[in-house]
């Protein structure tokens, strides 16, 4: 689906550091990925590389065998690769649900009948179709962003790209974005990647690609990433709680295992260290 | 005491098309030099009852106490009221607007009327606290990295020397290391200058390390309270609210049946346990 080869790019010519240094990542067809990384660890400028907002500077990317740079064919590429953004408020332009839901579709010329479909279609997908014809302002925020969602989806992507949907919602919120997307995952077949601070919400992913420094640092499914807990903090990110719990314990001399993310897995640790 | 909040009431445009409850028969009462959190998920009121602490909202019903003043009293002196309870808002750097970081962090004491020197003293001092560099003075605040900015802005609050501080998601929206950085000095804030300081999150995890005393709001009244280790113990309740308990708590309860909020407590029970056994 996506593919880069010795990425790497600056904003300005005069920065003597590059913001992305060859980075050489490939996301598979159906794929769900999280990508970690602290504030400033490059993370949002590689996600802008995804659907052509940035060129890379050196390297290449392609997204479905196109390479980015190719200017003809911007717009294969942007109806491919959906974006959603950190704040659902910037993202939302119309004054009903369903309108905003219609904005891309509208705009890329589709039939009225169709674009009718695909905006039920969409709506249904994110679990928003009772909210419909609501005002996108009276929402809360985790359904403002499933609504952003939903107007991506409207243009029937095969991958959408997440940065750091969930950061200004409350518990509830993450968890319904959460769900929505493991749904689209699961159920479309749409590839996700989804950037993301948050460890509870990588664990999700079939895979977590860390990012510092401008570099790719580990690529690897979560439970192996999260068992390096030492490497993890170092890069200034956290690990599920459970999973500090083990290491706390293996530091200890007790034996458990290391790679836990869950609190289900961490009571069967337990019930087997003290037997 | 230092806040006292009694039998409190807000509706939002009272009387309106748009009338909306916000709270209803809150009671609260804080004591001076105490460090408490107040829980809630968005929409519960936990903002509402802040902005009452300083005056910003008065109470359509009940009353609300601040330090002796009763701020629905007309002759009560909000100005007095809001430079003793320092409110920083979500997103507080959105709000800052000066040139160079120095002067923003020194416009709240030049409006309180201190003098230049206490105003010099003030801002260097509560840049301090928030741990930010001298050498970041005559930046502009744009110019700094997002837990810098945040600093900034609490430091901006700080510089009118308030009683007590009130801080409303001061952790929205940054990584790990930023979260920490500001919570740890949050937390020294407290244990150095013993001021009061209210903490309002949706982070339960960074409220577990901090607090003494936990307020969990729900539908504009206070649905529980207690330690941290107490109120999260009740996970289920707190999951109907739409809040979530730490991990840690959720497992120990299940697998030992005791209350823990931290990853150190768990750890040092589970220990506790095996050396015996």
């Amino acid at each position: 689906m996506i593919k880069t080869e010795n990425l790497t790019f600056k904003y300005h010519s005069e920065q003597t550091e590059d913001i992305l240094k060859d980075i050489n990542i490939g996301v598979a067809d159906g794929e769900f990925v999280a990508v970690l990384g602290h504030n400033g660890s490059g993370k949002s400028t590689l996600a802008k590389h995804f659907n052509a907002i940035l060129l890379p500077k050196g390297g290449s990317v392609a997204v479905g065998g196109i390479d980015t740079r190719d200017e003809h064919r911007l717009y294969d590429i942007r109806r491919m690769v959906g974006m959603v953004f950190q704040n659902p408020d910037n993202q939302i332009v119309a004054t009903i649900v369903e309108e905003d839901v219609a904005f891309a579709p509208e705009n890329l010329g589709v039939p009225s009948p169709e674009i009718r479909r695909l905006v039920d279609w969409a709506l249904e997908t994110v679990g928003m179709s009772d909210y419909k014809r609501h005002a996108p302002h009276l929402l809360s925020g985790g359904q403002k962003q499933r609504i952003a969602i939903a107007g991506v989806l409207a243009m029937k992507p095969k991958c959408i790209v997440l940065d750091e949907p969930t950061a200004m919602l409350d518990p509830i919120g993450r968890r319904e974005v959460v769900a929505t997307l493991k749904r689209l995952n699961k159920e479309e077949g749409i590839t996700i990647v989804l950037i993301t601070h948050n460890m509870d919400e990588a664990t999700v992913a079939d895979r977590v690609i860390v990012m510092n420094d401008g570099g790719v640092v580990m690529d690897a499914p979560p439970r192996q990433v999260f068992s390096d807990v030492e490497r993890i903090k170092s890069y200034g990110l956290d690990v599920p709680q459970v999973t500090e719990l083990m290491y706390a314990l293996r530091r200890e001399g007790i034996d458990v295992p290391a790679d836990v993310l869950t609190v289900e897995e961490a009571m069967e640790a337990l019930s087997e260290v003290s037997h | 005491m230092i806040i006292q909040a009694q039998n409190v009431s807000y509706i939002y445009s009272e009387g309106g098309p748009f009338e909306k409850g916000a709270l209803k028969d809150v009671s609260m009462t804080v004591e001076s030099g105490a460090f408490i959190g107040i829980i809630g998920h968005t929409g519960s009121g936990k903002s509402t009852l802040v902005q009452h602490f300083n005056g910003l909202l008065r109470p359509t019903g009940g009353k609300v106490i601040v330090c002796g003043a009763d701020t629905l009293d007309k002759k009560a002196d909000l100005k007095t009221v809001r430079a003793k309870v320092g409110l920083v808002f979500q997103y507080p750097e959105h709000q800052l607007f000066a040139e160079t970081v120095y002067k923003d962090i020194a416009f709240a004491p030049g409006n309180m009327g201190f003098s230049a020197d206490e105003t010099d003293a003030a801002v260097r001092e509560s840049a301090a606290l928030v741990g930010l560099s001298e050498t970041l003075f005559e930046k502009s605040p744009f110019e700094l990295s997002g837990g810098q900015k945040r600093r900034a802005a609490i430091a901006g609050v700080l510089a009118m020397r308030p009683q007590v501080l009130v801080l409303d998601e001061p952790t929205a929206g940054l990584d790990p290391r930023g979260r920490e950085d500001i919570l740890s000095q949050i937390k020294r804030l407290h244990a150095e200058t013993g001021m009061t300081v209210i903490l309002v999150s949706h982070g339960m995890e960074d409220i577990a390390n901090c607090v003494d005393y936990l307020y969990v709001m729900d539908h504009g009244t206070i649905a529980m309270q207690g330690t941290p280790a107490e109120v999260y113990s009740r996970y289920e309740r707190l999951e109907q609210m739409g809040l979530t308990a730490p991990q840690v708590t959720r497992l120990m309860k299940q697998r030992y049946g005791v209350d823990v909020c931290t990853v150190e407590q768990a750890k040092d029970y589970i220990l506790g346990v095996l050396r015996r056994a």
